[in-house]
């Protein structure tokens, strides 16, 4: 066993312990310590981003590489670096280290600011966790250590009573989706005697060869609620527009863009592990969710005043899209062209996270300001802040799937995947998700030409271009979208390489 | 002959609104002329592909490419630009109305503010629609169709006419967001259904290939999502009624530009995607029958509404939306003689309405921002602005079909294209064409009557011409819409080369 390997791992939590030390070394919190958490966490951080080059320049033909410790029979750790977990990694290595820097600034007025990044860096270890573990019960206590994380950050500001209950709402129904997981996972490890995911498929695969019965579906139907808590799947998004607001934006960020996405990716992986060999159409199942969950998501940000809220309901959309471009895993369709879905949905988890995290640290900058959430009061902003508003303008863009925006790119690959499909289901299901695309273009027009074409009112008349600590973050982001927009064709290829893990080809 | 001279014009348009808008913090007067500049740097550059053109047939400029990895399947896309016999001529009508329009902006937009910015995105909307022109890769075309929707959505959102221009701009936005939806999709489906071993996943125009197992239920599901997507821009009834809002709040050289090239580039589109690479099997039959009962009702209702404005903008507008329907009938008749006169329909078209918006707008800057618009208050305007008035009767009579000028030959040939299909119905439908004509001079005759002649009023006594800026460009097209009237062979030999071929193989 290779420590090496596990580096992303402990390099946050790592890092998440020096800064508790000098929490308590600190006698009092003054803006030179602040910026010293802050400096470390962008250093870990970036030291993940960095060994991951490392793992794809060097390494790049072994990164399937899986390790295990093993204390016992079955029971152990076992952690993967395939191209999948590269991927996701590399998206929350990227969002993470621009969120750190956001919030030196952002959050300035907080106190306990180490424990902000102490958090943060353990939320960040805890999703790594996640998507690098190869046996269920490593998943399990990574799953918990970022969901506990999460639990704090989102009621970072105690004081309020906001965040409090969104965050014990979020708790709670949390919480129920973790036993649903751990509920799940043990009956997969009853009927298979392994806890290794990759080894349940082939043992189902053999054990159960004549096709899936009662105990697969109890399986899968808690797998997909007990993660789909998480990824705020309809009918269960229900905690998402009021915990994801009620974050400090930085947070925001980071649960819109990727705390959710571990949702989508444990739901996935464990299905596509579990019962992928075997074979299943459970996807089509999973399609219509991805539609209803498309749909109501834009139905509920439509009406919203809450800026905030109203893109915490545009993650709900943007769930629903990646879980049509996923679905496709599982479903008996041709396998080409379930690949190209499949790297549509990763991709779109990356652009996402880009366009949406820009969106919620630009609404950040605005509410650093104003102090206020509403979008009629920031009506006519664009004037006095056009930095900020210019690069929010840009993620609602690639949001929205403008050419040649992130957003189009990965929006295109699902596309093109339903329309080779030759399926009813899929035909129907991407006039619909094309149709969500047109009506979330509806919101975001809206936000757009508020902050942009009205009048600014009274109390704004004061207001300040955004500070520069804040504005550099937002303008990394906006340079990483551009650079997509101009190379996309070598983000799928990355993408390609982690689609084919998802399809264990 | 030349190399990379169209990459040159295209990323002149693309790079230049920096500049243009960098200079408009400083010197707003420099950064109109950099704009206007530009685009004739531009028409210089594109224009030197003529000589290939009319010798070799097409001028082809490829800028590399990237192939997007898609699972076994590729999707190439390659950044090529092609000027051919069609491209050419129609992005000729859009560079003489884009500077026309900018010069008439001096005058026009002077008074308002951020001008940097406004030339700025026009520019990037030139570029938008010249870049559709000259695509000659389908994912190219489709960033460059939604390149012309962005800049012009935040021209018309922020100068459009108070209070409604957001709203509007927030209609035109959603409908051609619709009907991009659409035509994406159609790219998919060609993707998806193409000939591999020929295209290799590339979406290439030239030499493109539908996989011969493909069902013709397919084909023509495809053209007609790509027909819808195009009816929107080019406001075929029942999807035209984002065109009379938006033409009538946006500021009037935008709506000049909108009218006059912008929802033609969908009828081009038209001839190139579904004519031209998918082919007879999609237009064929019953459909072409629906496609020309659509694109009669939309002349006669848009005439029709025409006649009862009472705003000189909505009036021009409904006129586009009649006009729009001769360019479809054109196309739907699906014979060479239809396809020739649509797409010089376009250019005639493109110098009539163009030139009637910015009468309106003259309109409105010399006697008055509501006053100027509306019909029936004015009057008697004939001797006290001359040559706004003759331009007005030369871009009017053009639109109404009458010899010499360019407006009667493009007609004259739709018609021809409607009776070449030799059938009764194809007859039928031109005697409606026709009819449709006599609308036209109505409106015409009316808006000429009721503006320019009569006793002069009162309180019209100071009215007179306005600033060169604003009636040069406009001098200048009613000469073209002369030239080309008198000459039509000039637009025809492009034209006829690049759509006879389309036709002799089937119909």
């Amino acid at each position: 066993m290779n420590v090496f390997w596990i580096l992303p791992i402990i390099i946050p939590l790592a890092g998440a312990a020096l800064i508790g030390i000098l929490g308590k070394i600190a006698k009092k919190e003054s803006a030179s310590w602040n910026l010293v958490y802050a400096v470390i966490a962008n250093i870990c951080l970036l030291a993940v981003l960095g060994i991951l080059i490392t793992f794809y320049t060097s390494l790049g033909s072994i990164l399937s590489t899986e390790l295990s410790w093993n204390i016992g029979p079955d029971v152990g750790a076992t952690f993967k670096m395939d191209h999948l977990t590269w991927w996701l990694v590399l998206v929350f290595a990227i969002l993470g280290s621009v969120v750190s820097i956001y919030s030196i600034k952002y959050i300035d007025q907080d106190d306990r600011i180490d424990r902000y990044y102490l958090l943060l860096l353990i939320l960040v270890a805890g999703m790594i966790g996640v998507v690098m573990s190869g046996d269920m019960l490593t998943l399990f206590i990574f799953w918990e250590t970022m969901s506990i994380a999460s639990y704090v950050l989102v009621a970072f500001r105690k004081e309020q009573p906001e965040p409090i209950e969104a965050g014990i709402k979020y708790l709670f129904m949390s919480a129920f989706g973790s036993v649903m997981i751990l509920f799940g996972m043990s009956l997969a490890y009853g009927i298979t005697g392994t806890l290794n995911i990759a080894s349940v498929g082939t043992i189902i695969a053999t054990k159960f060869a004549s096709g899936l019965s009662g105990v697969h579906y109890i399986i899968i139907a808690s797998l997909i609620i007990g993660f789909g808590v998480k990824a705020a799947i309809v009918p269960l998004h229900t905690w998402l527009p009021d915990a994801h607001p009620a974050a400090p934006s930085g947070i925001s960020a980071m649960l819109s863009g990727v705390v959710i996405m571990t949702g989508m990716y444990g739901m996935i992986y464990t299905l596509t592990s579990f019962f992928r060999p075997t074979g299943t159409n459970i996807g089509f199942i999973l399609l219509w969710i991805a539609v209803i969950t498309m749909i109501v998501g834009n139905l509920l940000a439509l009406r919203q005043n809450d800026l905030k809220r109203l893109l915490a309901f545009s993650t709900v959309l943007n769930v629903g899209f990646i879980l049509f471009g996923l679905s496709m895993a599982l479903t008996g369709l041709d396998q080409d062209v379930a690949l190209i879905s499949v790297q549509g949905g990763w991709f779109h988890i990356f652009t996402h996270a880009l366009g949406k995290g820009l969106a919620f640290l630009a609404a950040g900058a605005i509410i650093y300001r104003i102090e206020d959430r509403g979008l009629d009061r920031m009506e006519g902003i664009g004037r006095k802040m056009p930095w900020t508003i210019t690069a929010l303008t840009i993620a609602l863009l690639s949001l929205a799937g403008v050419p040649p925006l992130p957003g189009f790119w990965s929006k295109l690959n699902i596309v093109l995947a339903a329309v080779s499909s030759g399926n009813w289901q899929y035909y129907v299901g991407i006039v619909l998700f094309l149709l969500s695309s047109v009506i979330s273009v509806v919101y975001y027009l809206i936000v757009l030409q508020k902050l942009w074409f009205s009048e600014p009112q009274e109390h704004l008349k004061d207001v300040k271009e955004t500070p520069i600590e804040i504005l550099i973050p937002l303008y990394v982001l906006v340079i990483v979208m551009l650079i997509v927009s101009i190379i996309p064709g070598r983000f799928e290829i990355l993408v390609k390489q982690a689609a084919e893990v998802a399809m264990l080809l | 002959m030349f190399q990379y001279t169209l990459v040159i014009a295209i990323f002149t348009l693309l790079i230049s609104p920096i500049l243009v808008f960098v200079l408009g913090k400083w010197n707003e007067h420099v950064a109109k002329w950099t704009a206007f500049l530009a685009v004739l740097t531009s028409a210089i550059f594109a224009l030197l592909t003529i000589g290939d053109v009319l010798y070799l047939g097409a001028y082809t400029d490829t800028l590399g490419g990237f192939t997007l990895d898609l699972g076994a399947k590729a999707l190439s896309i390659n950044f090529i630009l092609v000027a051919d016999s069609l491209s050419l001529p129609i992005a000729g009508a859009i560079y003489v109305l884009a500077l026309a329009v900018i010069m008439y902006s001096f005058g026009y937009m002077k008074e308002q503010k951020n001008l940097g910015l406004y030339y700025a995105l026009l520019v990037l909307y030139v570029a938008g629609m010249i870049g559709v022109v000259f695509a000659g890769d389908l994912a190219y075309f489709y960033v460059f169709w939604e390149l012309m929707l962005i800049p012009s959505y935040f021209i018309i959102a922020n100068w459009g006419s108070k209070p409604n221009s957001v709203k509007i701009a927030f209609k035109y936005f959603i409908f051609t967001h619709v009907g991009a939806m659409a035509i994406l999709i159609g790219i998919g489906g060609l993707w998806a259904f193409s000939d591999f071993g020929i295209t290799g996943g590339a979406l290439t125009m030239a030499g493109f290939a539908l996989s011969s197992s493909v069902a013709s239920s397919t084909i023509r599901l495809l053209t007609l999502l790509f027909i819808v997507g195009f009816s929107v821009k080019m406001a075929i009834f029942p999807l035209h009624t984002w065109l009379p809002d938006t033409h009538g709040e946006a500021p009037t050289p935008i709506s000049a530009i909108l009218s006059g090239v912008m929802i033609q580039t969908a009828a081009y589109a038209v001839l190139r995607i579904c004519t031209d690479i998918i082919g007879i099997d999609g237009m064929g039959g019953w459909m072409r029958w629906v496609l020309i009962g659509f694109a009669v009702f939309t002349m006669i209702y848009g005439g029709v509404m025409a006649i009862a404005q009472k705003d000189t903008k909505r009036l021009f507008a409904y006129s586009s939306i009649s006009q729009m329907g001769y360019i479809f009938f054109g196309l739907a008749t699906f014979t060479a003689y239809g396809a020739i006169g649509s797409m010089f329909h376009i250019i005639s078209h493109s110098l009539a309405k163009g030139s009637l918006f910015m009468v309106a707008g003259i309109l409105m800057t010399q006697v008055g921002h509501h006053k100027g618009r509306e019909i029936k208050k004015l009057g008697g305007l004939g001797l006290k602005m001359p040559i706004t008035a003759i331009v007005a009767t030369v871009a009017a009579l053009s639109l109404a079909g009458t010899p010499p000028l360019a407006g009667f030959m493009s007609e004259w040939i739709i018609f021809s294209g409607g009776l070449a299909a030799n059938d009764t119905l194809g007859i039928i439908a031109v005697i409606f064409a026709i009819l449709s004509t006599a609308l036209t001079a109505t409106y015409v005759l009316l808006f000429l009557k009721d503006v320019f002649l009569g006793p002069v009023k009162e309180e019209y006594k100071d009215v007179k011409d306005p600033s060169p800026y604003m009636w040069i460009p406009l001098v200048t097209m009613a000469i073209l819409s002369f030239v080309i009237g008198i000459f039509p062979k000039s637009a025809l030999i492009f034209i006829t080369n690049y759509v006879a071929p389309l036709f002799t193989g089937g119909s």
